[in-house]
């Protein structure tokens, strides 16, 4: 009797665990994955950081976190579908946030992808939500309604501030100071797309020593969406 | 013979075991929201947020819990009191943690499932966000959801409450301010000396009828009924307070127009939610007559008989069933 529990217990075990090994852990054939590869001057970030140089001076990057949502798939240039549930909260100190699982279920791949860079004003107004819109995850403005769109933090020797931080929380859905952007990416073949976010097209465009600490929706906080949507490109573009 | 006997111990063991999570099993309670016929339907949205009997406990209980401040002292009802309808009547300014004071007076609360935008500026656009706000507030709680959310995972019998209520005992800022919200939605206020008349039950006094009249001239383009609220934002002719320089709404929309709007506060159950304004800078309702027919914006003009007329009307507002439920107050089980 116990010698037949033992075994039982074994193969069950055994079970388990082939299903966690690479072997029978199958991709699912319809799946695409998104790997977005946060950069600053075609560096990466090491252990949730990314050390460089800007104007001469150093730069790092300590924190980088953001909503990508409302995924669209078209092919031949026709929507062939939508993302259920689409919210996707990245953080540069987690690495496996950065590869998103898409399944549009289009047989053999798509042409494009449109998704925004933030939340909606819908989500904005919808109230508590859970999983990556959980207001515990720390991206939502308790004072002001509203998802934190964008969170990007660190040190530039030329900030004029205390430890020479710079911060910048971009969020905000009613108009004139919506922030949430639209990107599209386009002639995608393969089910794996290297996306890199190159920083410097955010940086370059901002003067730090003048502009380093935005908290609360505003014309500034607008126009920093619209830089930082520009730094999204294909890998090898 | 001798097999049998272990065998009678584990089918009881077991059959006791599947008794137990038959009893203890996710079953929330559904919980109709009781309001007059006449009401228009709620803004809420309860598809997303159904009241059950296990969530309205839970959002009670941590509505009454300090677990929710930084060190444990303030709770809601420490500003928000049942018997004074969920305001508090001690001070101009609400006080929070360490003793530290805001500077602004604490809202009352009731009959929020008709309210779509919070705080004395609109600054909050959901019921199940606003417990964010005093929750982060370095002047009320000084805390973080995030800890928050920790706390009350360690925190018995808080995981078995949130299993019951949403089906899951891991504690998630969601399932916390979608409890909190169910309680505060329960709060409703419908059975003053005024509903009982509109509901044919109860009759004014000559005094009350000529206020309600008056009322209905000066007051109500604001103070709408049933709610006593247009829940819209509106310059009432208060001069700023320079010593807190808040300038109301337009904080929030950065527009010049919105300069020293405030939320309009429902008139229910007034004669217990002193003092009054954003700043509490009455303390009376006298005070609130007298600026009301002095200011040069308003062009409202009553005489001291019915000043003293509107006063009797609004104590008909007063509903002791809100003020004294017991399934308002602190959880005492």
């Amino acid at each position: 009797m116990k010698y037949h529990l033992k075994i039982s217990m074994a193969i069950l075990l055994a079970g388990l665990f082939l299903l966690h090994t690479p072997l029978f852990a199958q991709q699912n054939p319809q799946e695409i994955v998104l790997h977005i590869n946060p950069i600053l001057n075609g560096k990466s970030s090491n252990d949730g950081l990314i050390i460089s140089q800007l104007n001469g001076d150093s730069i790092a990057i300590h924190t980088l976190r953001f909503y990508l949502s409302n995924f669209v798939f078209y092919k031949n240039g026709k929507e062939i579908g939508r993302e259920k549930d689409s919210y996707h909260l990245l953080d540069m100190e987690d690495e496996s946030t950065l590869s998103i699982a898409i399944n549009p279920n289009t047989g053999d791949g798509l042409g494009a992808i449109r998704f925004d860079l933030g939340t909606d004003s819908l989500t904005n107004v919808s109230g508590a939500m859970g999983g990556d819109l959980d207001p515990a995850n720390g991206m939502y403005w308790a004072w002001n309604s509203g998802y934190i769109n964008f969170k990007i933090e660190g040190y530039y020797e030329k900030c004029p501030t205390r430890n020479h931080q710079f911060q910048f929380h971009i969020g905000g859905y009613l108009p004139p100071f919506k922030t949430v952007q639209t990107i599209e990416l386009t002639g995608l073949n393969k089910r794996e797309i290297w996306v890199d976010m190159e920083l410097s097209v955010f940086f370059e465009h901002i003067d730090l020593a003048k502009e380093h600490s935005i908290m609360s929706p505003s014309k500034a906080a607008a126009n920093l969406a619209q830089l930082l949507s520009k730094t999204f490109r294909i890998h090898g573009e | 013979m001798g097999n049998k006997l272990p065998l009678a111990v584990l089918f009881l063991g077991i059959l006791g075991m599947v008794l137990v999570a038959a009893v203890s099993a996710y079953s929330p309670e559904p919980v109709a929201l009781k309001y007059p016929e006449s009401w228009p339907t709620p803004t809420y949205d309860f598809t997303k947020n159904p009241l059950t009997k296990q969530g309205i406990e839970l959002g009670r209980r941590l509505f009454y819990d300090p677990i929710l401040s930084k060190d444990s002292t303030i709770s809601c009802s420490s500003c928000h009191l049942s018997y004074t309808a969920f305001t508090h009547v001690d001070h101009d300014l609400s006080h929070g943690i360490a003793d530290r004071i805001g500077t602004r007076n604490s809202p009352v609360l009731m009959n929020l499932a008709w309210v779509s935008s919070f705080m004395w500026d609109g600054a909050v656009n959901h019921l199940d966000m606003q417990a964010l706000a005093p929750i982060s507030s370095p002047v009320e709680m000084d805390e973080t959801i995030e800890n928050v959310v920790k706390k009350v995972q360690r925190s018995s019998p808080y995981p078995s409450l949130f299993y019951h209520a949403f089906g899951d005992s891991t504690v998630t800022g969601e399932h916390l301010l979608k409890a909190m919200a169910q309680f505060e939605l329960t709060l409703v206020s419908a059975n003053s000396k005024y509903d009982q008349v509109k509901r044919g039950e109860a009759a004014f006094t000559g005094q009350e009828n000529n206020g309600y009249m008056l009322f209905q001239k000066n007051c109500a383009r604001c103070h709408a009924e049933p709610f006593f609220t247009n829940h819209d934002f509106e310059k009432n002719g208060l001069p700023l307070d320079t010593t807190l320089h808040d300038f109301g709404r337009m904080v929030i929309t950065q527009l010049p127009t919105d300069s020293l709007k405030f939320k309009v506060p429902t008139l229910r159950n007034i004669e217990f939610s002193y003092p009054y304004m954003h700043d509490g800078r009455f303390r009376k309702l006298g005070d609130v007559m007298k600026h009301y027919t002095q200011s040069s914006q308003l062009n409202i003009e009553l005489s001291s008989n019915e000043k003293v007329d509107l006063t009797a009307f609004l104590l008909t507002l007063t509903d002791k069933e809100f003020l004294f439920n017991p399934d308002f107050a602190f959880p005492r089980n």
